[in-house]
Order: structure tokens, then C-alpha cells, then sequence
């Protein structure tokens, strides 16, 4: 793999998990607040799932962007690595809200 | 679920900084202390605590990675790597958790970590080769900014770090950590792989690892989302404090001080086990 091929997808996967994590350290913490100041106020909870999904969204989102960068680079033994983790990774996500 | 007083949230949200700049100096996501501190000091049930947890460390994951991305630090392919035995070993967590019991765990955790912070406080430092060596297929260089050395390194004796990071992924969802306390040490010590590579490649891999167990204890309905939220502005805060010095700080004092996280992560487990 080149150098530059290497620093493009490392560069992609930081500002998917910068991203990732502002948006969900913000809603979380406006959520909190909310939930201290407006208990029963039902934007209160949304606010908290939706901080909380992004939250797990990110690692996910970070293998996906780290699969399409492999595959844009034709890296195939890294395209498979990185497949082989968002197969299992969904796959938990599977287990833990389909059952 | 415990109910959720401001006292407990800001609590959380203060163990949750150390955390925090813990994972962005050492690589580690403070699963093993936020843990015992959730259970022991403020009183949540081990699920709870350990959800929470999880939470806390994908947040440090996140942070510390999206800071280091780009700057050559983390071996992107030796993670990528090593992320796969870490899923394997998620997979087979269920297994462990048949097999073993809780006590018996943290007693083996202990002792190696008694082990290997010994043979961490006495290596030597980073052996470098000449610049222009071959890294080999999942070596690399980098600028040690705190010297401003160019390092060149190979990763030796992947099988162990492979096993290690099965290892971390195995336990990750059991114990509620993200496993940087096994794979750091072990990439260090065997491997081969700089101090700074590898607390920034554990950082970035710890965060998948944490997430598989994480969206199980919520689908369990034993993640607090009012108390991940206050681990998850706390490790915010807690990894930038800690970026702002781990550029600095040689990793020789790194070394040390993971040194020492593990003898006392190693007297909480023996005390955890013996309660």
C-alpha cells in the first residue's frame, strides 16, 4: 500500500470520528442537562437515545468509511480484515435489539 | 435502572475525565477502574456499571483517535489486524464467561498484570532501527515528537499481540473494559511496537471492541443513557486534557506509568476477587 493511499483513509476515518464525536457528546450533554431541568419534557429522552445511538454509530461508521477506503485502494487482504469486523459488529447489533 | 441524582451523574462524569486522559496518555479506555469505582463506590449493579463503562470508553476511543488520525502515530494496519482477533475473541466471550468464574478471572487478570508490569518498568527504551531500515509488512516510522527522533520499528512476534487482543476482546463485554490494558502492555513488551504506536493504536481499536458489548447491555436494558452521557462529556474532557501532554511526555515515563496503572488494576482485581 502507498504512503499517501495510507494517510488519505487515516485522514477520512479522523474526521468521521470527529464528526462522531461532537455531535454525540453535544446531544448528550444538552440531554443531560435536560434531564435535570425537564424531567418529564419528552424531548428530554430523545435527546439521550439519540446522543447514545450516535455514540455506537460512530465505531461503526469509522469501519465502514475504513472498508471503502481499503476497497478504493484495491487493498483486498484489508478490504476482508476490515469486512470481517462490521460483519461481526452488526451482527451484535443484531443480537442485542433483535431478540 | 438506578435513578439518576445530579451527585452521581457529576461523580461519574468526574472518574470519567481521569479516564479520559488515561486513554489519550497510555492507549487504555479506564474500563478497569470505572468499573470497581461505579460498583464499589457508587453503589450501580455490576450490569449497570459496566454499560456505563463501555460507554465511556468508546467516547475516549472516539475522541483520542479523531485527534491522532492523520499524524502517523496510530499503525492503522497493524489494527486492523489485530481488530479481527479482538472481534474472534468477543464472539467466544460467552464461552469464557461459562468456564470461569468471575473470581477466578480477576485472580489470573491480577497476576499477569503483576508480571507484565515488572517486565514493563524494566525494559529498556524503544529500540530504534537506522531510518532506513525495512518496517516489514506491518511496521512503520514515525516522529517521536516529545525527541524528535525518527522511529522505525517492526512488529514482532505477532501471534502474541494477535492473542492479546483475542484476549482483551474475550474479556471486553464480560468485565465491562475495553481491553487497552491488555493489548498495550503486550504490544510493548513482546511485540515490539513503540509505546506511542501503541497506546494510539489501541486507542483507535478499543472503540469497536467496546461497542459490540455496549449495544448488548442496552439492548438489555442495563445502559443508563442520563450516566453514559455524563462518562461520555467526562472523557471528552478527560481526553483533551490528556492529548495536551501525551505529545510531550517520553515514552519512558509512559512506560512507567502504565507500569503502575497495572500494579494497582492488579490490587483492585485480588481485592474484587477476595471480597
Amino acid at each position: 500500500m502507498r504512503d499517501e493511499d495510507l494517510l488519505r483513509i487515516e485522514q477520512m476515518l479522523g474526521r468521521v470520528l470527529t464528526w462522531g464525536t461532537w455531535l454525540s457528546t453535544s446531544t448528550l450533554a444538552l440531554g443531560l442537562a435536560a434531564t435535570f431541568v425537564a424531567p418529564e419534557w419528552p424531548l428530554t429522552r430523545r435527546l439521550l437515545t439519540a446522543g447514545l445511538v450516535t455514540l455506537l454509530l460512530t465505531p461503526v461508521a469509522r469501519v465502514v468509511a475504513a472498508v471503502i477506503g481499503y476497497l478504493r485502494a484495491r487493498e483486498w487482504w484489508f478490504v476482508f480484515f476490515t469486512g470481517i469486523v462490521l460483519a461481526l459488529l452488526i451482527g451484535s447489533f443484531a443480537v442485542a435489539f433483535v431478540s | 435502572m438506578t435513578p439518576v441524582t445530579p451527585l452521581l451523574a457529576a461523580a461519574t462524569l468526574a472518574v470519567s475525565t481521569l479516564a479520559g486522559t488515561l486513554g489519550a496518555l497510555l492507549g487504555i479506555g479506564g474500563g478497569v477502574f470505572l468499573v470497581p469505582f461505579l460498583v464499589l463506590g457508587l453503589g450501580l449493579p455490576f450490569q449497570e456499571a459496566a454499560g456505563v463503562s463501555l460507554a465511556a470508553v468508546i467516547g475516549t476511543s472516539s475522541a483520542v483517535s479523531a485527534a491522532t488520525a492523520g499524524r502517523a502515530v496510530i499503525n492503522l494496519r497493524l489494527g486492523m489486524v489485530l481488530e479481527v482477533a479482538t472481534a474472534a475473541g468477543g464472539l467466544a466471550g460467552g464461552i469464557t464467561a461459562q468456564l470461569l468464574a468471575p473470581s477466578t478471572l480477576q485472580l489470573i487478570f491480577a497476576g499477569m498484570a503483576v508480571g507484565v508490569a515488572a517486565i514493563m518498568a524494566t525494559r529498556p527504551d524503544d529500540v530504534a532501527l537506522p531510518p532506513t531500515a525495512d518496517p516489514g509488512p506491518l511496521g512503520g516510522r514515525y516522529v517521536d515528537t516529545a525527541t524528535g527522533a525518527t522511529l522505525t520499528y517492526r512488529v514482532d512476534r505477532l501471534s502474541v499481540g494477535l492473542f492479546a487482543s483475542f484476549l482483551a476482546g474475550n474479556l471486553s463485554t464480560l468485565l465491562g473494559i475495553g481491553g487497552g490494558i491488555i493489548k498495550v502492555p503486550a504490544l510493548v513488551t513482546w511485540c515490539g511496537v513503540p509505546m506511542r504506536v501503541a497506546a494510539a493504536t489501541s486507542a483507535f481499536m478499543i472503540g469497536v471492541t467496546a461497542t459490540s458489548g455496549a449495544v448488548i447491555y442496552w439492548g438489555n436494558g442495563d445502559l443508563s443513557p442520563a450516566l453514559a452521557a455524563s462518562a461520555v462529556i467526562g472523557t471528552h474532557l478527560g481526553s483533551t486534557l490528556g492529548l495536551r501532554f501525551s505529545g510531550r511526555a517520553r515514552a519512558r515515563y509512559l512506560r512507567r506509568l502504565l507500569a503502575a496503572v497495572l500494579i494497582v488494576v492488579a490490587v483492585l482485581m485480588i481485592a474484587r476477587a477476595l471480597a
